[in-house]
């Protein structure tokens, strides 16, 4: 069987070749109009995407059958960016429990695409894996720190505070 | 452990090639929780898990191996090369990186009574491991102290 997606339901398969686990991935499709994401799910989760991307475009040689979707909703070339360098910062930070660890040339990419990117920081801070020390981030983007250091052993709060930053400032 | 519906993992496969060289999946380390921010490998040393344990400086975040076994002093540990178990001691292993020019703390696992160790994973998941130097490697450094105190 071969892989297909069915643009009326937006789902699709895709049909994989070995038979242990399914590491993650994503494929990125650019139709005619404007990119478009696929967001892959394992067998297991299937309502849940996937973010980290380290091999991109590589396909995992499983058996299972991969359930993915493709979303509707069109990212900006920026967003699109954003994703691809915050799953691969993610994978690549991740372990550390020190946030000076998780400034590495990644990190810098990312600042590097500018303040426009903190509302999908933003974003991706409330999602319920969502990292919480985004926040070095955030605060060299926009030269703001609503949290102090205190704050910084709560993970909860500084997820708070800073969406609540976002709100007050309309930009979430 | 048991994974609940729509569970996600961190520490995928191509995840372990990249980081602990040394994991062997179903040999040497099992999953023990979920991937969380609430708490970090400091803070599960003390089995405290509503908590990112950090030191800090003026300078941001203090990341000097000598700070975090001072700390860990601070504690009530003492540095000993005997990394068996032993009943009525609490021993933690401390993984030093030695990427830059000083020694960096990277990592800190935490003996269970069974003799195995504990490992909170950054944000990601907590691992169950047969041994400290499960975990060396690129990531956490290669160079391990082993603390331990009195209970």
């Amino acid at each position: 069987m071969s892989d297909y997606i069915d643009h009326k339901t937006n789902w699709g398969r895709c049909y994989t070749n070995n038979s242990k686990n399914v590491d993650s991935f994503h494929w990125n499709l650019e139709p005619e109009h404007g990119r478009s994401t696929i967001s892959v799910m394992d067998i297991v989760s299937v309502k849940k995407p996937l973010y980290e991307v380290l091999q991109p475009k590589t396909k995992p040689s499983n058996n299972w059958i991969i359930k993915y979707y493709i979303s509707p909703y069109r990212v900006s070339e920026l967003e699109f960016q954003f994703n691809e360098l915050a799953a691969k910062w993610k994978a690549e930070t991740g372990l550390f429990s020190l946030d000076r660890d998780k400034v590495n040339d990644t990190f810098l990419d990312l600042i590097s695409l500018g303040k426009e990117i903190v509302p999908f920081i933003l974003k991706d801070m409330q999602k319920p894996a969502g990292a919480a020390r985004w926040h070095i981030a955030l605060k060299a983007l926009t030269k703001e720190n609503p949290i102090t250091n205190e704050d910084l052993s709560n993970s909860k709060l500084v997820k708070e505070k800073w969406i609540k930053w976002g709100k007050e400032k309309n930009i979430i | 452990m048991n994974f609940p519906p729509n569970y996600h993992l961190n520490l995928t496969d191509l995840q372990i090639k990249n980081h602990f060289p040394n994991l062997r999946k179903g040999e040497n380390f099992k999953f023990t929780s979920l991937g969380t921010d609430d708490y970090n490998c400091i803070a599960w040393a003390s089995e405290i898990t509503d908590n990112w344990v950090q030191l800090y400086d003026l300078r941001g975040t203090k990341t000097d191996a000598v700070s975090y076994v001072n700390y860990f002093k601070s504690l009530g540990f003492d540095i000993t090369t005997d990394k068996t178990v032993e009943e009525g001691k609490l021993k933690i292993a401390i993984y030093i990186g030695t990427e830059h020019l000083e020694h960096e703390f990277k990592h800190v696992a935490r003996q269970l009574p069974n003799g195995k160790w504990t490992s909170k994973l950054g944000e990601w998941e907590d691992i169950e491991h047969n041994t400290p130097e499960a975990l060396a490697g690129k990531s956490y450094g290669e160079n391990i102290v082993i603390m331990e105190k009195l209970i």
